[in-house]
């Protein structure tokens, strides 16, 4: 063997190892992917219990996230609950989502309005958007704003912001 | 009584069970259908237990799973039985004392074994599931059967030789190449085929939310196969003549279609792993489904399509520069006419151009259509001409096709003359010819027709050399004619033809009275000219009474 076919072998196990090294940082962002997934579900099974324990008239922990009943008029003065609000309850330190970290950008928020390439941070969080149902086609989506208020029977997507800023639908949920 | 039947049925039974299904010196048996069939089930087994790993793959699918690892090990066994039985026929251990020890103790039926046999162990003893289901991947070894042949022929038609050119007649095609290449082959295209499906699988949102992690790690096993594939072609292609220059020739053969679909295949991986912090990449992923173009490597149509593309160029050229010209014409007409009443649609020429298009390859979505009468005018007229148009491109390409079919099946032709000049086909030259035809995509009787007219026509070309040269020739016509029988009929019909022929235009009482003196012909030569007579007499008395 000639010194030009030891370093061909040199080449292909160097790129080799290259490969296993850059797949390696690939899978276990699609692990923390996987597991933002799981979480994602653990936080829609939390919201359609929610919605039940509303909908029978049973005591809710997060009141901040209590609608306004449907067809039902605030009363004069009184403050309606917004998304932001609600949201913030359920991801900080004594809310039912205070695990739930932002598991591909740890220094974000775990949530966020929108999954935006020019927010590095909108990486792995999760969004969530309002469903305006459409007789005609597919529901339209928006997202949700902080200062969007919370109606009754409002239709909500849960998706994740994965790695290269696409959208994964998780579910949906009614509250 | 019944010892000897029942012993020589035996024997004639385990002959040919051997023959049927293990003898790789036999042609037309079963061996390599059966070889294949094992290879499958061995390469089925492996991807069942990669999916019995996936939760929502086999949770729901356990006795499917269950199902299949039953029928494999009924398989296995059931081979292992029938190698064991044959074993004294088989030429490795016929000559051993005792065939079947022999055969027991050799690695492949160890791996055999090894295989199966914790299976049967574990229906008596108790032994950990997990442990048993892990054994199954010794059935991954069970491949070696397939390639160790291969490896050893390798080593042996590659003895001396550099390692680079070790390296090239694996990825490449040469006279030392063997079935590794082949192995090699089947290799990549199968990596092909399943990285293209997870890409398309993964565009699945229902599919790619469960199986997220399995497309990555199916993702990097395949730019570890093709970039190896891709270096390894890099580094070895100074082998090939045209490419000897160790650093242009590599360039050059960089270049080369077929080497810029290898990169494309793989860059996209260490683009978008490397440089994602700097750019958005992602359009990098579709990328990944030109890895389907890798297979144009191993098509002969793709070769004949590309080399038609080549020939016809000039004409193409001049096709589509009248195309551009006529959809430049109708698309500025379509704005002068349409641009008033339709601003919207018609806002400027490269909507137009748009439209022109659409109208002209008879597309027609619609979106955009003319109102005006002039608009409508010029409409009818594209149309029109945009079937004929458009239909020359087409033509020229399926015509000089069916031209590079012809070419190809005549080199062929020459290819079977000059294979058939010794009188006989090799085996070695029939592999060549079944390959060939292959790529021609012929069929076996297609084959078989184009052999029977080679053959016939060699006959007669040596009949003809025969004429000319003499009895020495005469002698090498017989040779080979007494290897094809075919070609000896053909020539006899000829023969009696021409016969025929010189009694038809003879005086036959001459010929009769010359026949008939026993010191001129011998009692056979005058009974067949006897019978060519009556042949001739009966002939001339239906003629006279048409």
């Amino acid at each position: 063997m000639k010194f030009s076919d030891y370093l061909f072998i040199l080449v292909l196990l160097a790129n080799l190892i290259l490969v296993t090294y850059l797949g390696i940082g690939d899978y276990r962002k699609g692990e923390k992917v996987d597991q933002s997934l799981r979480n994602g579900e653990q936080i829609l099974s939390w919201f359609e219990n929610f919605s039940q324990k509303i909908e029978a008239n049973e005591a809710v922990t997060q009141s901040i996230c209590l609608p306004l009943a449907e067809g039902e008029r605030p009363s004069k003065g009184a403050k309606l609950n917004t998304w932001h609000s609600c949201v913030e309850s359920l991801f900080n330190s004594s809310g039912p989502f205070q695990d739930y970290a932002n598991l591909l950008m740890p220094q974000a928020l775990p949530f966020a309005e929108k999954c935006d390439k020019h927010e590095p941070g909108s990486s792995g969080a999760f969004i969530f958007e309002k469903l305006t149902l459409n007789p005609a086609g597919p529901p339209a989506t928006s997202p949700m704003g902080p200062g969007e208020k919370l109606i009754g029977s409002m239709n909500i997507r849960l998706s994740l912001c994965d790695t290269g800023y696409y959208l994964v639908k998780i579910g949906e949920f009614k509250l | 009584m019944n010892t000897v039947p029942m012993n020589s049925l035996n024997l004639r039974l385990r002959k040919w069970i051997f023959d049927t299904l293990f003898n790789d010196r036999i042609k037309n048996n079963f061996h390599d259908q059966f070889e294949h069939f094992i290879t499958y089930m061995i390469v089925f087994n492996m991807v069942g237990l990669v999916l019995e790993h996936i939760p929502i793959i086999y949770d729901t699918r356990e006795h499917l799973f269950h199902y299949f690892d039953l029928f494999s090990l009924a398989v296995f066994s059931i081979e292992y039985v029938l190698r064991l039985y044959v074993s004294p026929e088989d030429p490795a251990f016929k000559s051993k004392k005792i065939p079947r020890l022999a055969f027991v103790k050799s690695p492949f039926a160890i791996i055999d074994l090894v295989s199966i046999l914790p299976f049967y162990l574990g229906a008596f003893f108790q032994a950990d599931l997990r442990v048993l289901r892990a054994l199954r991947l010794l059935r991954l070894f069970k491949l070696f059967r397939a390639l160790s042949p291969a490896v050893k022929e390798f080593v042996e038609k590659n003895k001396g030789m550099s390692f680079r050119y070790k390296v090239y007649a694996i990825v490449n095609e040469t006279p030392t190449s063997g079935e590794l290449h082949h192995i090699f082959d089947f290799f990549i295209v199968a990596w092909v085929i399943i990285s293209v499906s997870a890409v398309i699988l993964e565009s699945v949102q229902s599919i790619n939310y469960y199986l997220h992690t399995e497309f990555i790690i199916l993702d990097i096993i395949s730019v570890a196969v093709f970039s190896t594939e891709y270096l390894m072609r890099m580094y070895s292609c100074t082998e090939d003549p045209k490419y000897q220059s160790w650093l242009k020739g590599r360039l050059e053969n960089a270049v080369r279609p077929t080497s810029i679909i290898d990169l494309l295949a793989i860059l996209p991986f260490y683009l978008e792993s490397i440089l994602h912090h700097l750019f958005d990449l992602r359009f990098l992923r579709v990328f990944r489904l030109m890895r389907l173009l890798k297979l144009a490597r191993y098509s002969g149509a793709t070769q004949s399509l590309f080399i038609v593309i080549k020939r016809e160029w000039p004409v193409m050229k001049a096709s589509a520069f009248i195309m551009m010209l006529l959809v430049m014409l109708a698309a500025c007409l379509g704005y002068l006419f349409e641009h008033e009443a339709q601003p919207d649609k018609f806002e400027n020429i490269p909507q137009s151009i748009y439209w022109s298009v659409i109208t002209l390859a008879s597309v027609g979505y619609g979106d955009i259509s003319p109102i005006t009468p002039a608009g409508r005018a010029i409409t009818i007229v594209l149309a029109l001409l945009g079937i004929g148009i458009f239909a020359i491109p087409a033509a020229i390409l399926s015509s000089a096709l069916s031209d590079q079919l012809r070419i190809d099946r005549e080199t062929m032709m020459t290819e079977l003359y000059t294979m058939l000049e010794d009188g006989v086909i090799s085996p070695d030259e029939q592999e060549l010819i079944e390959a060939e035809a292959n790529r021609l995509h012929l069929s076996k009787a297609e084959l078989d027709r184009l052999l029977e007219k080679a053959k016939v026509e060699m006959g007669l070309e040596q009949g003809a050399k025969a004429k000319s040269g003499g009895a020495a020739a005469s002698d090498y016509n017989l040779e080979f004619l007494s290897q094809h029988s075919d070609a000896a009929a053909e020539q006899l019909k000829i023969s009696i033809s021409k016969l025929q022929q010189i009694v038809s235009v003879s005086n036959r009482d001459q010929l009769n009275d010359y026949f008939n003196n026993p010191q001129n012909a011998s009692n056979l030569q005058k009974m067949v000219m006897q019978l060519l007579l009556q042949q001739s007499q009966r002939r001339t008395g239906s003629d006279g009474q048409d």
